[in-house]
């Protein structure tokens, strides 16, 4: 029964934990201005983010090591480095977009301009991570974001006509008034938002952290192979609620407030107070999963102590490190540099470092000296391999797409 | 070390590239009128949607009044980058700018009435505002529809 | 092939790249000590090598990094060592008593005497942050 019950919470936390500032303003943006015509990329996406995540928990689980030690062991110290650079830079401007992120949702709240959050924010994400657990971090920030159901309760109270809806979601047809390119670009960016590359480090050194062992397999599954798609259904959620009350009104998103303003169409107050809650929630449970994946692929790199299960003086670069990331992310967005741009831009980015993560977890994987009998089947061989295909055309399509859209003009 | 003269010419052009935006065909002038027009409506409509919402007492005032802020300056900012942009010589595109000015001006102007009026709690200057700005909003759209692609 | 112990492997040639290079190493308590940046090897009688030592830090790590990155690392690894002749930190092979998925040592990290940073940066930085003695609650 116990059991259980760990099982029901680790799914509820992946559900939760899904989505962050990337999904929420990629899938408001397309939904606004594209409909449901670019839902399958997110679903897409998630398959994808399934597929991997299983692979670096099932990696960890039977190595008890993190992604960066084993790149750099399979890979050699020159394409790890490489690996290591890109990936950080990237998930850098991540952790930048998600505490722009918190403090923009509790500007919603407040009236209060969300610069003046910025260190309140930046603190708050360094005592959480210097003091609570690692399982307490995940779990709480986890199920506080589940009120992001708000978005489904308000799709359903929006009475779409269904019908329609899933026939839009099942044969997509772009609008006639959007170009071929711009659609596309839209299509990298929301798979970028999915299958953001830090959450492989952090699924995986999270594995570690939370000492799991080969037994633990079954369970990281459930997590991941229900957690994760019904996380993305939020996802799709907030994009149907964009597509049913901004599109017909001409409403491009570009603020996170125009993101909720479906929700209290819908709902009203209730719903939207429940949906800041979801937004600052899902961005600040992030910026912690960022902040300690800065640390994580430095540390496992050089080969430092890393981890919450050690006291933070055995540790000691490895706080450095997030806490330098921390003070590079906060300066960033005291520039005033507009966070939903920034957010923009990482989720492009990210998808343009897509294959730099997921090659070497396919690799590892797939090698019976590090897996023993729990290497990879030859399903997810299959799809693993169809996976990195469509990543490396992503990768390849992300730069020349921007370019070529002025970032989605 | 002496700097490369390539350098140099870079650098000029660049300068002087910034000063004024390149003067664009008409083709090009019309799409950058419609491109404005659209961020104007949607500038616009999510200020009346908010202010609508808000009025039904769905939306709390704490959530409005950033909202409007964030409106009122994406109008700012696409009216002078319209503004920056030098038109083509012709008397079409002098026929654009001077139907779309005006209601660019006027949709600014209506939302800083529009936060104004928000902060100060004052509903009957709201609706008032929001009236104007629904019928500046409705203009724009068939200035984008008549003019876009 | 997970856990091999040492006795087998001192009389067999292996891979270094694949067995030994870029490994985490470990004190007998799973503690993460550092990578195996280099290793020391020393002519073996009967012709081949032996390896000698493992070798870590910038020192170490930096040769094996391409042109300019590399002779950076290094350079800025001899300007911040107090040495006069600095070398890479090195780990005498026989402190190695497993070659598993990780090279397991005999010694706890302190043991050794090797960490240069980790010290510097928990003296200077970490220690005085309140709670840094304490594990998460």
């Amino acid at each position: 029964m116990k059991r259980l019950l760990s099982v029901f919470l680790g799914v509820l936390t992946a559900i939760g934990g899904f989505v962050d500032i990337g999904d929420l303003v990629a899938n408001a943006l397309a939904g606004a201005r594209f409909g449901l015509s670019l839902v399958w990329v997110t679903v897409l996406g998630v398959v994808g983010i399934c597929l991997f995540a299983e692979m670096s928990g099932r990696v960890a689980a039977v190595t008890r090591r993190g992604t960066f030690d084993l790149i750099r062991e399979r890979l050699g110290p020159r394409a790890g480095l490489l690996n290591l650079v890109a990936s950080l830079l990237v998930t850098v401007l991540t952790f930048t977009a998600e505490i722009g992120g918190v403090a923009l949702a509790l500007e919603l709240a407040t009236s209060v301009n969300y610069l003046l959050f910025v260190p309140v924010v930046g603190f708050a994400v360094w005592l959480v991570i210097w003091r609570l657990r690692f399982k307490v971090l995940e779990n709480v920030f986890g199920l506080l974001g589940l009120a992001l159901i708000v978005f489904p309760v308000a799709l359903w109270k929006l009475n779409p006509a269904w019908g329609d809806l899933l026939h839009s979601i099942v044969a997509p047809h772009k609008p006639a008034s959007e170009d071929l390119s711009t659609y596309l670009y839209y299509g990298v960016a929301l798979f970028g938002a999915a299958m953001t590359p830090y959450e492989v480090f952090f699924f995986s050194s999270g594995a570690v952290e939370e000492r799991w062992t080969a037994k633990d397999i079954a369970t990281s599954r459930v997590n991941v192979f229900i957690g994760f798609p019904l996380g993305g259904l939020l996802s799709v959620a907030i994009a149907a609620c964009a597509a049913l009350v901004l599109m017909p009104a001409g409403i491009e998103v570009g603020t996170l407030g125009q993101v909720g303003l479906p929700v209290a169409v819908a709902v009203g107050k209730l719903g939207l107070a429940v949906a800041i809650l979801g937004f600052v929630a899902a961005t600040f449970g992030a910026a912690l999963e960022t902040g300690l994946s800065t640390g994580y692929s430095i540390a496992q790199y050089f080969g430092w102590q890393w981890g919450k299960f050690v006291r933070p003086r055995d540790a000691a670069r490895f706080h450095v490190v997030v806490l330098l990331a921390l003070i590079a992310a906060i300066a960033c967005v005291l520039t005033t540099a507009d966070p939903i741009k920034v957010t923009e831009y990482s989720i492009v980015f990210s998808a343009v470092a897509l294959p730099l993560t997921y090659f070497p977890i396919l690799v590892v994987a797939n090698d019976p000296v590090y897996m023993g009998e729990h290497v990879n089947g030859r399903l997810s061989n299959a799809l693993g391999t169809v996976f990195l295909g469509i990543i490396i055309v992503v990768a390849a399509a992300a730069v020349p797409l921007m370019l070529l859209t002025s970032a989605g003009q | 070390m002496t700097r490369s003269p390539l350098l140099g010419v870079a650098l000029c052009t660049l300068a002087l590239s910034g000063c004024v935006a390149p003067a664009p065909d008409d083709s090009a002038y019309q799409s950058k009128a419609v491109q404005t027009a659209q961020a104007a409506l949607s500038a616009a409509r999510t200020a009346l949607l908010t202010t609508r919402t808000h009025a039904d007492d769905r939306l709390p005032s704490t959530y409005l009044e950033p909202v409007l802020v964030d409106a009122e300056q994406a109008l700012d900012s696409v009216r002078t980058t319209f503004d920056s942009v030098q038109p083509p010589a012709t008397s079409a595109a002098d026929e654009l700018r001077a139907a779309l000015d005006p209601l660019l001006e006027s949709a600014a102007s209506d939302v800083t009435e529009l936060r104004i009026a928000a902060r100060r709690d004052r509903t009957g200057a709201l609706a008032s505002a929001a009236d104007d700005l629904s019928g500046i909003a409705d203009q724009l759209e068939a200035f984008a529809g008549e003019h876009g692609g | 092939m997970t856990d091999e112990s040492f006795d087998d492997m001192t009389d067999e040639s292996f891979d270094l790249r694949l067995r030994l290079l870029d490994r985490q190493v470990v004190d007998p308590d799973g503690a993460m000590i550092c990578k195996v940046d280099d290793v020391e090897l020393a002519p073996a009688d009967g012709g081949g090598y032996v390896v000698t030592a493992l070798l870590a830090g910038p020192l170490a790590l930096g040769p094996r990094l391409p042109g300019r990155l590399g002779r950076w690392t290094v350079a800025l690894a001899r300007r911040w060592s107090d040495d006069p002749e600095p070398s890479p930190r090195r780990i005498p092979f026989e402190r190695v008593t497993e070659l598993g998925s990780a090279v397991v040592l005999d010694r706890s990290r302190d043991q050794l005497g090797i960490a240069g940073l980790e010290d510097w940066v928990r003296t200077h930085v970490i220690d005085r942050i309140p709670g840094s003695r304490h594990a998460s609650e």
